[in-house]
């Protein structure tokens, strides 16, 4: 069974690198491999409650990543240090989220087959 | 060894796409397959068959046209952000109702399931220009 | 199971290759290219980190002047290196 590892380290709206990824994931979905989604640096951005899309006139990023679950893409990390370093928690997300930290994450490139970044 | 090339940025965006270009000929040049170079977002403008390069510059669609052609590779941009990016084929022009197509014919619009084919299948995934 | 990390942008624009450096292993790859070389100029703290780990693209450096700046103890490979790099590690990662 491949793994795929999908690696979130950009914010939503500043560039569309986070709608491409999560229309990339869900294509993948498809296959039924296994499908890990990391968010990385400003990528635990893309998670962050309150976002308001209609302001600025463009898709709703959050809501298609709220979408994943349903698609059964359920195994999402979030890299503790970068929302720790963003003054974030948990609680700040909209989504339930697995935390790592620096050596989980490095475990967790070592286990993918691919990476695919963002 | 079977390798997939990724370009998410255009000819002129950042260096993605020369950096990409140049990695795809060593790859064949050391004796490895390409399976797709799957261009991504701003990379679809990597198909462009309506841009004019000054002289002394290359033009890297058509570079990446003529070495699709000449190794008969699988150029494939993705069909959700080549709409969006005006990158259309005939087909979709007409569908679309738009003044001209603007694909290079070396090009294949499709899916993001090309890119998960891809993924799923080479021995190494590389992605330049993100 | 070693992992090739590709970085291509300057510590100065971005924190991709700190990132990287947080959690690389110990058999793993650095290869910097387009303004990735940056990093690998003789002086800097960034260079001094990458001696013995990484490896800067040779058409990236001579582009920009760095040959003969380049920090001690980086490997330089041309296209052909790049691509036996990737095939002598087992996944490919791109930070950007």
């Amino acid at each position: 069974m491949t793994h795929l590892l999908f690696h979130l380290r950009k914010p939503p709206h500043g560039s569309t690198a986070g709608e491409e990824a999560v229309e990339a994931i869900l294509a993948s979905s498809v296959f039924e491999p296994t499908l890990t989604v990391l968010f990385e640096g400003d990528g635990v951005l893309q998670l962050l409650a309150d976002q308001q899309a209609d302001t600025l006139g463009t898709r709703d990023v959050a809501a298609n990543w709220t979408a994943l679950p349903v698609y059964e893409v359920e195994d999402l990390r979030v890299h503790e240090p970068s929302l720790r370093q963003r003054g974030l928690s948990q609680a700040d997300l909209i989504l339930d989220v697995s935390l790592v930290d620096d050596a989980q994450m490095t475990a967790l490139i070592a286990q993918a087959d691919q990476i695919l970044g963002f | 060894m079977k390798f997939a090339i990724v370009v998410r940025s255009g000819p002129l965006s950042s260096e993605g796409s020369r950096s990409a270009l140049r990695f795809a000929r060593a790859v064949l040049a050391n004796g490895h397959a390409i399976e797709r170079v799957f261009f991504h977002g701003d990379g679809t403008y990597n198909a462009s068959s309506l841009t004019v390069s000054p002289q002394d510059e290359d033009d890297l669609t058509e570079a990446w046209a003529e070495f699709g052609r000449q190794q008969r590779l699988d150029l494939v941009i993705c069909v959700a952000s080549a709409l969006k990016r005006g990158m259309l084929d005939a087909g979709e022009a007409g569908r679309y109702e738009r003044a001209a197509a603007s694909v290079r014919p070396e090009f294949v619009i499709s899916g993001l399931g090309q890119l998960a084919d891809a993924a799923l299948t080479v021995d190494r995934l590389v992605t330049f220009g993100g | 199971m070693a992992t090739l990390h590709l970085i291509n942008k300057s510590p100065g624009s971005s924190d991709a290759l700190k990132a990287c450096l947080r959690v690389i292993a110990a058999d793993d790859a650095i290869l910097l290219i387009e303004d990735a070389v940056y990093a690998a100029l003789a002086g800097t703290e960034t260079a001094g980190t990458l001696a013995g780990l990484g490896t800067a693209l040779m058409a990236d450096l001579e582009a920009r002047g760095l040959q003969r700046r380049l920090g001690e103890g980086i490997a330089t490979v041309d296209e052909h290196g790049f691509v036996e790099l990737c095939t002598r590690c087992d996944r490919v990662m791109s930070w950007f």
